[in-house]
Order: structure tokens, then sequence, then C-alpha cells
């Protein structure tokens, strides 16, 4: 978890500055003591801002002491800590310089770094969350969580392509980013389900875009979704849409008013993709009766809609987990939040929030909710929530055009990671970096788009820079060991690699590509012991090329059987691939061509 | 489940940001080339009567066989001794029909001046459907070499006449296309070879992938600026065609019977070669985004693929890549025939050099081809020896997939197994950019140099005529006559100050079809020895062989 220190720094160096120019006025003798507070306090920032951090240590120490509820020496030695690596210790003093003053956002964001440091993602995003609700127009405040939020989306991205179901969950993800009634999405669904057929609502989420796409295996498909998911909303808002477009409307309402009753919020939702005056002459009852005239009208806005909602009906069972499978999301979302080592709970609260477009609530009950190892739907609500966070307080400040270093972070953290757009993050990288030269989280962003640009000589200098100031930046090193594998420099891409798999061994993108370039440098035992592992634990492998690798590992080491296993298996997942397209194409594809209205 | 609305940015950056985070983008760039080149070409076919223009007939709807038109194949139809052109081309979307002479695929003939005459409409090949690509061979050994067709949901033979004319005797044949269920299937590439040494040419089809007009899914976002191409992942592979010539003008499909029942792939350009010298004639097969295949012919009439233990199904760092264009050629000299194979940008090319025991390894990085491929879009491709060193160069027609991504082709000059891009000093006008596809190649002014033909979407055709400094050369015609007349599947050993091997095959790059003569440049020898292993297992010598001139030479009736 990386974090914008040049920006942050420039803050507090006016806020120092500031502090100093009230504080370090020539001392009476009466204030000695003062003086002396005043002398250590400004040796440490002076070291602080050399980056002698371990120096600066004791300084502050003696300075606590003559001072302890003193909000700078806190605050310093919170960030000081951090920067050693000893993040616990930090947190203490970082709540403390909060608590000393609760409107200033800087003890936040340190202190969402150091819990995101120690995994306490949670906490993190609360303290984010809560350096944003303290100082509103504060730019720093916004970077950080923009920041944070992106390092999650990508780490659950990464971490969903290791497996098969989260594979499954990321094209799922990639689905709803399609138009509703496109064929794209349709077959995103389609292959998601193909890979995880329990994942929970996948079957409803496929009849609804079947139907809305005109799928000609709707109809299979949704008899398949009532025998998995009978009390999934989404289902009943198909089988609505359905019996609408038979003219049925006595029993479209009656669905949509037995979704209303659940969700409210989940039938507003409906109507944002229900095919426009689909609705019945005549008025049905209930919600349903909203709901057709507003998707009649012209002029429906589902804000009016969702305000004109009546309150859900109260069940007579209403446990969290009765609530959370007949999807009563506003219900659920009401319960007093679940004891810290509920995570089934937080899921189910998660989720709740997530589904009422609520992702500030959400975020917090997800990652208290995450097991170890991640469920795979656990990850797709997070990445959802995370996306949507980062890019709407991204847009806010794109669209503010503000031409400061924290501004230009943002845009270029957009552009690199939200859009693919390389060359433009690189535009405002650099320009983030001329206002902050030697900013090694600037550098390592730098670099990591050149490299995306196709600038490997300029990505390479800047990763290089940036891990000479902070030998432990993560993605500098990953640009570094890119550019090598890129090149087919094995033995080059070899160190980072190694130093990753140490840092993150929960990567198993790493854990391939380490295998690979030990292949490559006839490291064969270690390549095996990389990559056999990494494939047991189910890394996704559709083609069946890591398989064949590993093959190829086993064989040079003699080991024969295994080699072939591995070949055999390769093949196998190279025919299945190509298989499941026939068996795909089998059925007859949705029509696309009215997709152009 | 929330829908994506209330996002702020769109859709489709939602999409890139959910699916990608892994996919680079890098910019073209023009380094790693040298400024002076001994390699010279310059773009004759606008004055030289070749007005060809590869039309794809598209109309932003992005259907998926938009991009992949434009095989080319190099044919003698009229039997004199000089290159003639033949130009596959697209049709109207989504008939897929040629419902006007601009779709029309055409021949050339060579005026041997210089000059070309389209003589389409009366040889009658200008083809119905949306064509690929084009594969030559004389397949009923007659002496006059015929065109197979191949394109999306039916392929043609012609049968050459010899006065002018072609006769389509695809149905007679039985060579349209069709899987064993009788399902049309999409060719991109075909290649005549005598799979089982019997004399006669057979024929190896390379099939896409399952795609018709009205399935073909929509990609990117709904407006036409941010539609794309769908990636080749959405579609089913196919399997492949083997249809064994019976002689008799008709062909039987035996894939199955020679053991490739299983076999699919998205399948694109073919080339052929005995990759372990057991005097039957192997083939490799590029795959989009689907491992390689490496097909061994065993003999017995089985074929073996072999890609995965051979090395050649991924690239050499263990992934599939966008494989375009092949040619199978040895470009280290050291007797055995290379692959090269060509992908998309960032892909970099692969150089798998054949090992000699049955397998290959990855010579991209130690060949200096890999950081000189990476910015470049590859298709059609092929070894030859444009500046008559020796050593075989490559060269690439290139261009990307959408519109907005025109590139202009590259040469990578061989200097003892070490390649360097001498694109930029190729010519003045080499520099332009297009959607280059598909590329052959022929010495058509016949002065000893080998020359270029490349078609682009939307664009005229290049006929990139080699100007660079003369050299000694030699360029040998051959016949068969135990072998298949076309002498497909032949070694020949020519040796001088070093030692070159070429291999008669003309099914090189993507879709397309060189010309069978075969070259070999001689740089400062005035005289060589000649060793030629014709295909039926006789063994011919020539010595001490001129330099600089054009032999025709028949296969001795006894060894």
């Amino acid at each position: 978890m990386t974090r914008a220190n040049g920006v942050r720094r420039s803050a507090w160096i006016i806020t120092f500055l500031m502090f100093a120019a009230v504080f370090c006025v020539p001392a009476s003798p009466a204030q000695t003591a003062s003086a002396n507070f005043d002398r250590l306090l400004k040796q440490a920032f002076s070291l602080h801002r050399q980056g002698q951090y371990h120096e600066a240590l004791p300084v502050l120490r003696q300075a606590l002491k003559l001072q302890p509820g003193d909000y700078f020496v806190n605050l310093l030695l919170g960030i000081d800590l951090l920067r050693t690596g000893r993040r616990e210790e930090a947190i203490a003093f970082l709540r403390q310089a909060s608590q000393l003053r609760p409107k200033e956002e800087f003890p936040y964001e340190y202190l969402g770094e150091a819990q995101a440091g120690l995994g306490r993602f949670a906490e993190a995003a609360e303290s984010y969350a809560q350096a944003v609700k303290v100082a509103p127009g504060s730019q720093h405040a916004t970077v950080t969580m923009v920041d944070f939020s992106l390092a999650r989306f990508a780490e659950m991205a990464g971490r969903m392509r290791s497996s098969n179901p989260g594979l499954a969950a990321a094209y799922r993800l990639e689905a709803m980013a399609h138009p509703s009634t496109s064929g794209a999405r349709y077959q995103l669904f389609q292959r998601a389900a193909a890979l995880d057929e329990n994942a929970p609502g996948i079957w409803s989420d496929l009849a609804w875009s079947a139907l809305l796409s005109g799928a000609a295996d709707a109809g299979d498909i949704l008899q398949q979704a009532t025998i998995k998911e009978p009390e999934n909303l989404r289902l009943w808002t198909t089988e609505a849409l359905l019996a609408a477009k038979h003219s049925d409307w006595q029993a479209a309402a009656a669905k949509l008013n037995a979704v209303a009753q659940r969700s409210p919020a989940m039938l507003v939702e409906a109507a944002e993709d229900w095919p426009s005056g689909l609705a019945p002459a005549q008025e049905a009852g209930g919600p349903a009766h909203l709901f057709f005239r507003c998707v009649k009208s012209a002029a429906c806005s589902t804000d009016n809609l969702r305000r004109q909602m009546p309150a859900p009906a109260r069940p007579a069972r209403s446990s969290p987990g009765e609530l959370f499978a007949e999807q009563r999301w506003e219900l659920l979302s009401t319960l007093p939040a679940p004891a810290l080592h509920q995570p089934v709970a937080w899921f189910q609260r998660g989720v709740a929030f997530a589904q009422l477009g609520n992702c500030g609530r959400a975020i917090p009950a997800l990652e208290r909710g995450l097991g170890d190892p991640p469920a795979a739907e656990n990850m797709f609500w997070l990445s959802y929530c995370y996306a949507r966070q980062a890019g709407a307080v991204a847009d806010g400040m794109q669209q503010s055009g503000d031409d400061e270093a924290a501004a230009h972070m943002v845009r270029g953290d957009v552009l690199l990671r939200l859009r693919s757009d390389q060359e433009g993050a690189v535009k405002e990288y650099q320009a983030a970096l001329a206002a902050h030269p030697g900013d090694p989280a600037i550098l390592e962003r730098l670099a990591e788009a050149q490299f995306g640009a196709g600038q490997s000589d300029a990505a390479r200098q800047n990763a290089q820079a940036a891990l000479r100031l902070d030998p432990l930046r993560p993605s500098a090193m990953r640009t570094l060991a890119n550019i090598a594998l890129q090149d087919r420099d094995y033995a080059a891409a070899l160190p980072y690699l190694q130093k990753l798999a140490e840092r993150t061994p929960q990567d198993l993108s790493v854990r391939v590509d380490l295998g690979r370039a030990y292949a490559q440098t006839n490291s064969l035992e270690a390549a095996w012991q990389n990559l056999g592992p990494v494939l047991q634990q189910g890394y996704p492998d559709e083609k069946g090329a890591l398989h064949y690798l590993l093959g190829t590992v086993l064989r040079r080491l003699g080991k024969t059987s295994e080699a072939e296993q591995a070949f055999a298996t390769s093949r196998e997942l190279a025919a299945a691939f190509q298989r499941r397209s026939h068996q795909n194409s089998q059925d007859p594809p949705p029509p696309h061509e009215n997709e152009n209205r | 489940m929330k829908t994506a609305k209330p996002l702020s940015w769109t859709r489709r950056e939602f999409a890139r940001l959910l699916g990608a985070g892994l996919l680079f983008a890098p910019r073209w760039g023009w380094s790693a080339t040298t400024p002076e080149s001994p390699i010279l070409l310059r773009n004759t076919a606008p004055a030289c009567g070749l007005d060809f223009v590869l039309r794809n007939d598209a109309a932003g709807r992005k259907y998926q066989v938009e991009t992949l038109p434009g095989g080319l194949a190099v044919i003698d139809f009229d039997n004199d001794g000089w290159p003639d052109l033949y130009c596959t081309n697209g049709a109207a979307l989504p008939s897929l029909k040629k419902t006007g002479p601009q779709f029309y695929n055409r021949l050339y003939r060579n005026n041997r001046d210089g000059t070309f005459t389209d003589v389409t409409e009366k040889a009658g090949v200008q083809g119905q459907g949306y064509d690929m690509g084009a594969a030559v061979g004389d397949f009923d050994n007659d002496g006059l070499e015929d065109i197979y067709v191949v394109g999306v949901h039916g392929n043609t033979l012609y049968r050459n006449n010899g006065n002018g004319t072609f006769t389509d005797i695809t149905q007679k044949a039985g060579v349209g296309g069709t899987d064993a269920r009788g399902n049309k299937l999409w060719a991109v590439a075909a290649a005549w070879l005598d799979y089982d040494n019997d004399g006669k040419l057979d024929l190896l089809v390379s099939n896409y992938c399952d795609w018709s007009p009205g399935t073909d899914p929509v990609c990117g976002g709904l407006n036409g600026a941010s539609r794309t191409y769908c990636h080749p992942d959405m579609y089913r592979a196919e399997p492949l065609l083997l249809y064994h010539n019976n002689g008799d003008g008709t062909f039987t499909e035996i894939s199955r019977e020679a053991g490739l029942k299983d076999v699919l792939g998205k399948g694109m350009g073919i080339a052929v070669a005995d990759f372990d010298g057991d005097g039957r004639l192997d083939a490799f097969i590029a795959n989009d985004n689907d491992r390689n295949l490496l097909l061994h012919n065993r003999g017995g009439g089985k074929i073996e693929e072999i890609g995965m233990m051979a090395g050649v199904a991924y690239n050499g760092d263990g992934r599939q890549i966008s494989g375009m264009g092949a040619d199978f050629a040895d470009f280290d000299g050291d007797g055995l025939p290379d692959i090269v194979m060509t992908g998309l940008r960032n892909e970099t090319y692969e150089l798998f050099r054949n090992r000699g025991d049955g397998s290959f390894e990855d010579a991209s990085a130690s060949s200096g081809l890999l950081p000189l491929s990476r910015p470049w879009s590859g298709w059609s491709c092929g070894f030859v020896d444009l500046d008559n060193d020796g050593w075989l160069d490559l060269f690439v027609a290139s261009g990307g997939l959408e519109d907005n991504e025109p590139q202009p082709n590259r040469i990578f000059r061989n200097q003892k197994g070490r390649f360097t891009d001498v694109s930029e000093a190729a010519g003045a006008d080499f520099a332009i950019a297009r959607l280059h596809r598909g590329a052959a190649f022929a010495d058509f002014n016949r002065d000893g140099r080998i020359d270029v033909a490349v078609t682009s979407l939307h664009q005229p055709i290049e006929l990139w005529t080699n100007q660079s400094s003369p050299r000694n050369w030699l360029q040998l015609k051959l016949t068969g006559t135990r072998s298949n007349r076309s002498a497909i599947g032949a070694r020949v050993i020519c040796r001088g100050s070093r030692t070159q091997t070429r291999f008669v095959a003309n099914s090189v790059g993507y879709a397309s079809s060189s010309d069978l003569t075969v070259h070999f440049g001689l740089a400062d020898d005035r005289k060589v020895t000649l060793e030629i292993h014709w295909p039926s297992g006789v063994l011919q010598m020539l010595d001490d062989v001129p330099s600089n001139q054009r032999l025709s030479i028949e296969e001795p009736s006894r060894p």
C-alpha cells in the first residue's frame, strides 16, 4: 500500500513551518524547557526531512517525555515509526495525534497507511474515509483515499485471477461494465457461469442478461436459475419481464410487488434496465404501479421512483442470515453492526450496502468479512465497490482541473489503473514529479506507466531511482522484473521476483513468474517448487500453457511420469478450452443486431 | 445486483479497468535501425498496372472476418517462366458474396517488362465469397500451376486449363472446405504438400474459428467509435483439413484417418518443411491465441501433432500469442529448418531454432529479433535473402487490427544469425504505414533479386521491387518427375564459400503462396555445387554451377 508521500510531506512542511514560526521565538529563561522541546522537535523534523527516520526516533522520544500531549510530536513519531516499518507502534501515536486534533486529516491518512500495511483493511478504509470526512476540501485526503481504493482494487484483481471461482468473479465484474442488453455482457456472464456454476446469483444474472439481450436460450437459462436460485430477486424480475413480454401483466405485477416487498431498491434497479414502454395499459396494484408508470414515462427518474417506494415488508423471521438469504437489503443494512469475530455477518452486511449502492459503508464491512483465503464472492463485491469509489472521487478531481501535484497523481492513477492510458498517465506523473522531484512514490508510478507505454529504458531508470530512495517499493520492483521478463532476461528478473515473493507470498502471479524465471535459468527444482504448488492451488491455466511449462521443467528434472502428467493436463486444458467454445457455439448465440438502438 | 450505471467513467473504460490491468499498449518506436542499409526497395505497383485494392467491406460493425483478408499467391499460370500474381479479396458483408468487381480476386499477368495486366475475368478466377488466402501447386502434374482459394465458408479449386483460363472444379474434387459433419468452415490458409510422397500434391487447410455474420458478438461499446473486434477467445476453434489427392482429380479428406481428428486450433499461416530430415514433409501452423501446431509426418499416412513436445506450441516464454504468419527455413545456416512466427504488437515475433534432435529452442532473444519486433504487429512474413549475401533476411508485412493502427512493413537483416532492423533505410517510400496483411515473394522482374508483393486493407497493393546493390545469385526452377511436379518438399544444398540449405515450399507467411523458384544469394561466389534431395528420394548433384542464372532442373528418372 503506497502513498504520495511527497504530496503529504509538502503539506506537513507548511504546517510545521507555521508551527515553528509561532513557537520558535527567542526563549526566555522561564521558557527553557519549552525551548529545549522546540529544539528537539526541530532537530527531529530536520532528520525526518532528510529521510533519517531511525535517527529521528530517539530525538522524538525525548521530546515526547517533555510534552507527551503535543500533536506534532505524536504525529511525527507515528510517521517515522511507520517509515521504519514499526506500524503497530506507529498506530498508537497516530491515534493519539488524531485525538489531539480531531479536525486534522493527516493523522487519519497515516493511520490508514499503517493499518493497510498491517492488513487491517477495514480499519484503513475507515481511517481514509474519516480523513475525507474531517477535511472534505482536502485534496490530500482525497488522493489518499483514491490511492488506497485503487491499490486494493488492483490487489483484488490479481487475487481473483488466482482461482477459477475468482476468475469467474472477474468475468462477472467485467460483464457488469457492459450495457445490460449487450451480447458481450451475456457472453461474459456465460463464461463466468461455466467457470463457477455455484457462484451465488450468477444464474439469475445470466438469465436477466439473456432475456434483455434476446438470447435464444433465455428460457433454458431461466429454468436453470429457477432451480438453483429460487429466492434471488434478480430472478424474480427476470420472471416478471418474461411475463410482461407475454403480456401477462398480472403475473408480472405480482413478481414485481414481491421484489418490492423484500427490497424496493432492487425494483428501482430493475426499472433502469426494463425495456422502455413495456407496461400494461391498465394500472397495476402495489409498487408495481409506480414501477410501470415510471418505465412508461419518457422522463422516468429512478431517483423519484426510489423516493416513492414504500418501505419493505418486515418478515416474521429476521435474523441476519435469513434477511440475507431473502435479499432484504434495506432491513439487513439497518441492523446493528455485528461483533468483530463474525465475518459472515460482516460480509452479509457489506453485500447489503453494496446492493444499495452505498460502497462507503460496504467496504469496511466487506473487508471485515474477508476470509483467508478470501472467497471469490467477497472479492467480487469489494472490487466492485473499490472501483466505484475510486472512480467517483477521481472523477470529481478530474473535473476540478486542479494542477497541483496531488491532482496529477490522481489523474495519473486513474489513467493508469482504470483507463489503461499509459501515455496519459506518464504525462500526469511527470507533472507531479516536476513539483516533487525525487519522490519515490511518483517515480515508481511513472516507471510503471512508462513500461506500459513501451518506454522501457526510462521505466528502468525511474524504477531504479525509486528503489534507491526506498528499497522496498514493490511497484518499482515489479516494474523492473517485468522489464527483464519482457526482454527474456530471466536472470535479471529473479532478484526482484524473489523479493516480491518474500514480501507478498500470497501473490500467486509473482510465484508463476518466479517459476518461469527459474525454469529459464535452469534452476529447475526452484521452478518446480513455485509452479507446482501454484497450479495445485488452482491458479487459472485455461489454455494449459502453465502446465506445459511445468511439464518442461519436470522433463528436464528427469521426472518423466510427472512430466507426462503435466503435458497431458496441458493438452486436456487446451482441448477443453476449445471444446467449451464448441459447446457454447452449439447453442444459438443471441442476436446482436438490435443493439444499435 | 447493482449495475455499473452510476459510475462516472464509460462502460468501456470500466471494462478495461476490470479486464486489463495487465494490458500494455506501448507506442511504436523507431529505434534499433541502421542508418545505411544494403537493402533497398521501391514500390513500383502504382506505375506497373497492379491496381488491386483489398476490400473487407468494413462499415463499423466490426465483423471478425474484416481483419483477416489479404492473402496473395505467386503463380506462373501461363508457364512463361515469369511470376504472375493472384490477389484474394473480401466480399460484401454480411452476405459474404462478391457483389461487384470491387470485391473480385484478381489475377495479374506479368508482361515481362515490369508491368502487369489484369486478366481476372478472362481467366475466370474472380471468386465468389469472402476469400482469405490462396495456395498454388500443380496438383494434377500436367505442368500447369493450379490455384486453391480459401475463405469464409467456402474454398475453391481452380484447375489451370493451359489457355489462360481456369475451371472451378471444387465440387468434383471435393475440396469445398466443410468438416466431417458438413459444417462450413472459415479457412485462412492452405498449403500444397505431398505428405505421403506418392508424387501427387495433397492439400492442408488451416481453419480459424466458428463464425457467421448473424452470430458475431458485439464487442467494445455500442457506438461505432468504441466498438472493437472481438478477442479470438470468444470463438470456438476449428479442425484442420487434410485432403489426400486421389490422382483422378478428386480428393478425400483424411485428417481423422491420418491421426488428426482431435486437433482443433485457430489456425493461421502454414509453413512446411522436413524439420527432422526423415524425407517426409512436416508442417507448422501458427495459431491465434492458441497453441501452435507442429504436424510431424510419421510416414505410412500417419501424422502426429507434436507442437508441445517439440517446444513450438507456445512462445519461448511459455505463452500463447496471436500467431499470424509463419515461415520454416534455415535462418542460421546449420542446414536445419527453423520457424519464425509473427504476432501482434507487444507480443514479439517468435523464432524457434531447430536443435536437430526433433525439438526447437527459443532464439528470439539470442537472434536479436525479440526487442526489434516488439512494436510491430506482424502478419505475412518470409525468410528471403533480399541482399543476396547468403543469409535469409526476414520481411514482415505489418499493421494493427484497427484502422487507427497502421504500420510500415519491416525488414530485419540477417547477419550471421543476428537480425537488425534496416527498414528505415530501405527506401523513401518504405515507411508508408498501412494495415498490411498478405505478402508473397518472387523475383518478378527476373533481375536476380527477390521482390515482395504486399496487400493492405482498403489500400492499393504494393510491389516492393528490390533495388539493392547487385550481388551474385542463383535461381532454380525444379520440376519433379517421380516426385510431385512442383517439387514441393525437395531440399537443395548449395555449397560455395558457405553452405546454404533451402526447401522447396511456397506456403509462406500469412495466407499466402510465394514463388516455387529456389533462390540463393551467393554474395561473392561465382560458382557453386548443388545437391538436390528430391521428395522421391532421388539425389541429384550438380558441380561448378555458375552464378547469376536461372536454371530449370528436371528430376532425373533414376537416382
